[in-house]
């Protein structure tokens, strides 16, 4: 049985030009990685206290990404006790946080006998829980002093 | 990017695998197709998503899947080759009213099967048939003689 030849034209109906171009879209962005985990740095640094954040800046519903903070005694005198305070706002915004080494006061972790030039690292791990951008900051400050270096973060969190 | 690429790759994947079964797997679901295809979501479920449950990565891997989809139909509409590679071509199973054994063995059709669809469209005899066509969808159509056309001999047996 011969079905006549005829050339095949692709059309489309009026809701298909706009609806398929959406639909490719998705995938593409994907693959340009505009929905996928990206990290971002910051620093700050006072008289005393030189601080380094790496944290995620945008991030996927319930995965798990971590923040590493360097504090760096940038003085000439030893440090006693050095404080890295996490924003509770910021930290709320995410479930389970786990933090390295483990806090002395809510969202704040004390670093003993920091020596001038001597690097100290907290690590914190943060999983996604609620949807947006959220905003807040890591302070490091020496106890007792004002001089605080002071990073914003800002990480977005995809549904 | 890494779930459009593993929702491709298993795309083509399993597009390949229900090609090489045939179209008989296709068209008609036995038990055990039927086991394959609730066991297939399942089995690839896990690889397609990984440990990422989050509503972004389920609109990514349907919108790759979607598109995939429609890729592979534009191309089969546009490109006939293309349409034979992921369809196939129809399959000749009776001609003039006489089983192409050939066929019927490549496609793994059985006489029982064509008597049962013949059955089914109400044709009594093998020897009215014209053309019996396994389509690439996987059903079978018959084309019966018309009045004008020149029938083989008559056989006194039906089909079974």
């Amino acid at each position: 049985m011969q079905v006549p030849d005829q050339p095949r034209n692709l059309r489309l109906h009026a809701y298909q030009w706009v609806g398929l171009p959406l639909i490719f879209l998705v995938p593409v962005l994907a693959l340009l990685n505009i929905f996928g985990e990206t990290r971002d740095y910051a620093e700050a640094a006072g008289s005393e206290i030189a601080l380094r954040v790496e944290y995620p800046s945008r991030y996927r519903f319930k995965q798990l990404e971590s923040v590493h903070v360097l504090v760096e005694n940038v003085s000439a005198s030893h440090v006693d006790t050095l404080v890295v305070a996490f924003d509770p706002a910021y930290i709320r915004q995410f479930s389970t946080p786990t933090f390295i080494p483990s806090p002395t006061e809510p969202f704040e972790i004390e670093i003993l006998a920091v020596e001038p030039g001597e690097i100290r690292r907290v690590w914190a791990e943060l999983q996604g829980e609620h949807y947006g951008r959220h905003s807040g900051t890591i302070s490091a400050y020496r106890q007792g002093s004002l001089d605080t270096a002071r990073v914003i973060l800002s990480t977005f969190v995809f549904p | 990017m890494e779930t459009v690429i593993r929702v491709g790759f298993v795309y083509l994947f399993i597009l390949g695998i229900l090609r090489v079964l045939g179209k008989r797997e296709v068209g008609q679901l036995t038990p055990l197709e039927l086991v394959m295809l609730i066991l297939i979501p399942e089995v690839v479920g896990q690889a397609l998503v990984r440990e990422d449950f989050s509503m972004t990565n389920a609109v990514i891997a349907v919108t790759t899947l979607m598109s995939l989809v429609y890729a592979t139909s534009v191309l089969s509409y546009k490109f006939r080759r293309f349409e034979e590679l992921v369809e196939g071509r129809p399959s000749l199973l009776i001609e003039n009213g006489s089983p192409v054994k050939e066929t019927m063995d490549r496609e793994r059709i059985t006489p029982e099967e064509i008597a049962s669809e013949m059955r089914r469209a109400g044709i009594e005899r093998i020897d009215k048939i014209k053309w019996a066509v396994l389509e690439t969808g996987g059903k079978i159509a018959f084309i019966q003689f018309s009045p004008d056309d020149e029938q083989p001999p008559t056989e006194e047996e039906p089909v079974r």
